[in-house]
């Protein structure tokens, strides 16, 4: 924490007691910010795990949460119905929603740091491109090959050759752009080729599949979270939660590298090394998510954007910040996504999309200053 | 005596004379005979070689042509079909009549004399019955009936032309048409009837076009229809394949020249573009029990054979009536509740609108997702389990639902992947705990026996398995079989439900 202060004390004028002062209370209030991000975010979960189609009152749904998290609590156990709806159904989806959006949105940030442009995230970068590539193959060979053998594995050849393939993505494009001395615009550009490339390859399975492989395929390429169970966020939390925690060990040298490449290897920052092992981990968090829940658009690019917004471009509040936030507007989503035309749902990125876009543009057209420096 | 002597040798040399001729008579004869024999023997064997051509399509036989005095004679039933006439056959007088567009020949057996509509005829060849089939001068009959008799020597083949000078009319008849909301809407579709060339895009409705026996007429289908089909339904696998059911090969249609497109899920662009091309295309679902029987009698209205068509429906109509009698009179106020799950995803039911739904509501059955405003909504597993269904209907597809292509339906051998797939129900967390799960009451069904033609045998297996007590005497798979022997010419085979009642 010693180089920020001096850098603070070298650029800012007035005494270094006062400015000190400033920044302490300019932290605080983004701890603060962040702090209450987090506690909407706890509310909203607590408000998703009490609607749904199945109507079981809040009192029912609080017995079941602490029957199973208070050891040794042994309250009058609710309704068969009310622990398997909240504990089966509600929470394991509510968490899949909050590690999904905080692993897309947190890569977001971390790529765009990375690459130092607003329009990267796991989309453009070719990742979600190369795990729907993975998918599909799977989808489609897979029926051909294994037969009724598939049937069994399916699932999980699907989500293994979708990881796969996704972090594949990044490496071939991370060489790509390390040929050319691993300049910034080789990698986006890289992404979006490779992105372009495998949609190619998707369109050409789904036009050599039969209509039973292509269902498959278009249910899984419209992304949502019904997939949701205790299984699936047990895989899936430690590594959200590792590769995001890493991440924010980086946030400093992200800080450096957005002040230029110069800068930040002056401030004794490898560049190379640091987009090498930020993009692995972003990537591993993003390609994990997405194998499980199909492409998920929007929150990649416009969650971490949201947050610059909220809370600046500091990267060790902006990494936090997006994570909470794209959790949260994730959890929305799909809880609106359950309950809007109940017992009926709406594929999630219908509704991410559209409770995000109109917040995402009200927010460019009201901010005035360019925050994207 | 010299005179003596000279008597005798003239004798003699007369005798020696005669029996040299005699003898080279008898060789004579003898040759000839062999000759004919070797004739027919070469006359027999070449046609069984020979091909009748009917425009350029083999006519097949059950009994081999046979050649007599340079003429061909062929099965009298084979041929006439072929030309399309009508054949009627008299025991009495040994006499067989065939009539088309007004022309009628009759023709006695081993008599050369044949009438064509009351006019005399002199034959080269008799009618004669060979190997217990009515054989039947070939060139006669085909000219008679108006058709033109060429012989290919090359091919060695008799090439008939201009034959069924079918006549080919115009109907308008009525398509029903479900909007993506569920409205039932009535067209009015104009259609050539009979239909020489037609591109069937459903499964169903390849099914029940064999039913009719106008396999002959379809010239290409979808492969979706190849894949769940194939197995049984054989003909389909030797047409041409335009693709999916919702958006075909337009080119390919067009180019395959068809008279009319039997569709049931193809995009509207796709169908106009056919309509501008001047193709007819008429929506037909026969997998909608609410219509079904009207879609089987428009057909066949369209193909000319309104008679299949009757048998076919007032076979199924008969069998559904009697279940449905069955449970009204032993449950006359009884509902179940049923969660229904397609074949095609995980919670997607169905609702007033599906095809399955008036099955359902014979049975005394409602799907908890009846009245969501749509036919098949996607819902919500934990409304499924606060709903408590007592019973779970769940529609398997081979290739769907993880059960594979040998999983269910003809070509499954055993129900291992069907126990699985009940399994993983049993097992799903919002499903545990319902009533169905509590009760083994999880039913799975053959897709094809749930929707269409056969869903009568659905609507049995479905029936004991919800009311065994009434079904007792009932056994589902003797009225299936005797569907796939009376309609498919088949024999019955695979695993079609799951538990089996």
């Amino acid at each position: 924490m010693g180089v920020p202060a001096t850098v603070a004390e070298a650029a800012a004028p007035g005494g270094p007691a006062e400015i000190r002062e400033i920044y302490s209370r300019y932290t605080a209030r983004k701890i603060l910010l962040l702090a209450g991000l987090g506690i909407l975010l706890a509310g909203m979960g607590l408000f998703a795990s009490t609607t749904g189609a199945a109507a079981i009152g809040v009192a029912d749904v609080w017995r079941v949460v602490a029957g199973k998290v208070v050891p040794g609590y042994s309250l009058a156990p609710a309704s068969e119905l009310a622990g398997t709806v909240v504990w089966e159904l509600r929470i394991p989806r509510i968490f899949l929603a909050v590690l999904t959006g905080m692993s897309l949105a947190g890569a977001g940030a971390v790529m765009q740091g990375l690459l130092r442009n607003p329009l990267v995230c796991p989309y453009t970068l070719g990742l979600s491109g190369g795990a729907a590539f993975g998918a599909a193959l799977a989808i489609v060979l897979g029926k051909n090959i294994l037969g009724g053998y598939f049937n069994i594995a399916g699932n999980y050849i699907i989500v293994t050759n979708a990881f796969f393939f996704g972090c594949l993505t990044m490496l071939f494009v991370y060489a790509i752009s390390r040929l050319k001395g691993g300049v910034p615009e080789t990698l986006l550009l890289g992404g979006v080729a490779i992105g372009y490339l495998f949609s190619a390859g998707v369109s050409a399975l789904k036009y050599i599949s039969n209509e039973e492989a292509l269902k498959d395929l278009v249910v899984w390429l419209m992304g949502g979270l019904w997939g949701a169970s205790w299984e699936t966020v047990m895989l899936l939390f430690p590594l959200v939660v590792v590769c995001m925690t890493v991440l924010l060990r980086y946030a400093w040298d992200l800080n450096a590298l957005g002040a230029g490449e110069e800068v930040a290897a002056s401030l004794g920052v490898n560049v190379r090394r640091l987009r090498l092992v930020c993009l692995i981990l972003a990537t591993l968090a993003a390609s994990g998510t997405i194998a499980f829940t199909g492409i998920i658009g929007f929150v990649g690019l416009v969650g971490p954007h949201i947050c610059r917004f909220i809370i600046g471009g500091d990267n060790r509040f902006l990494i936090p910040c997006a994570c909470i936030a794209g959790g949260a507007l994730l959890l929305l989503a799909d809880t609106m996504a359950r309950t809007v035309f109940s017992p009926v749902e709406v594929p999630v990125g219908i509704l991410t999309s559209l409770i995000g876009a109109p917040f995402f543009i009200y927010l460019l057209i009201k901010k005035k200053r360019r925050y994207w420096s | 005596m010299p005179g003596r002597r000279l008597v005798f040798g003239l004798c003699m040399v007369f005798l020696l004379a005669g029996l040299l001729f005699c003898s080279g008579a008898v060789q004579n004869a003898q040759a000839s005979e062999t000759k004919v024999l070797l004739q027919q023997m070469a006359d027999q064997s070449r046609a069984a070689q020979i091909k009748v051509l009917l425009d350029g399509k083999e006519i097949s036989m059950d009994v081999r042509p046979v050649i007599e005095n340079g003429r061909t004679l062929v099965p009298l039933r084979a041929i006439f079909e072929a030309l399309g006439a009508r054949v009627s056959w008299d025991g009495s007088t040994k006499t067989a009549t065939a009539v088309r567009d007004g022309t009628e020949i009759r023709l006695v057996i081993d008599s050369d004399a044949a009438l064509k509509n009351g006019e005399k005829k002199r034959l080269d060849v008799p009618a004669r019955i060979h190997d217990g089939r009515t054989l039947v001068p070939l060139r006669f009959v085909s000219e008679a009936l108006g058709a033109r008799v060429d012989w290919d020597a090359a091919a060695y083949a008799v090439i008939i032309t201009g034959a069924p000078a079918e006549t080919q009319k115009w109907l308008t008849v009525t398509e029903h048409f479900v909007t993506p909301e569920g409205r039932i809407e009535k067209n009015a579709v104009r259609v050539p009837s009979p239909p020489k060339r037609v591109v069937v895009l459903g499964t169903y409705q390849a099914e029940i076009i064999k039913c009719l026996g106008k396999e002959d007429r379809v010239a290409a289908v979808t492969d979706s229809i190849k894949n769940l089909r194939g197995s049984w339904l054989q003909y389909v696998m030797n047409l041409p394949s335009v693709g999916s059911a919702s958006t075909p090969d337009v080119e390919k249609i067009i180019g395959l020249k068809p008279d009319l497109v039997l569709d049931w899920a193809m995009k509207p662009e796709i169908k106009n573009q056919l309509v501008r091309a001047g193709i007819p295309v008429l929506r037909l679902y026969g997998y909608n029990s609410k219509f079904l029987l009207e879609e089987i009698q428009t057909l066949g209205l369209i193909f000319n054979s309104q008679e299949r068509a009757l048998i076919y429906t007032s076979y199924i109509d008969g069998h559904l009536r009697t279940v449905r009698e069955k449970i009204n009179s032993a449950y006359p106020g009884r509902k179940t509740d049923v969660y229904y799950e397609t074949s095609m995803n995980d919670w997607g039911s169905v609702g007033i609108g599906s095809g399955v739904q008036p099955l359902l509501e014979m049975l005394k059955c409602k799907s908890i997702a009846e009245d969501l405003g749509l036919a098949n909504p996607r819902v919500s597993p934990e409304w499924v389990a606060a709903k408590n269904p007592p019973v779970v209907i769940k529609s398997v597809s081979s290739g769907y639902s993880g059960v594979g292509g040998k999983g269910i339906g003809y070509e499954a051998q055993s129900n291992g992947e069907l126990i699985a797939l009940q399994q993983r129900i049993m097992s799903r967390p919002a499903l545990k705990i319902t009533g169905a799960v509590k009760h083994k009451r999880v039913y799975l069904i053959s897709s094809e026996l749930s929707n269409g033609p056969r869903s009568v045998v659905g609507a049995y297996y479905l029936a004991k398995l919800l009311y065994p007590e009434i079904f007792r005497d009932v056994d589902p798979e003797a009225v299936h079989r005797e569907m796939f022997d009376k309609f498919y010419g088949r024999e019955l085979k695979g695993i079609w439900v799951y538990p089996q009642p």
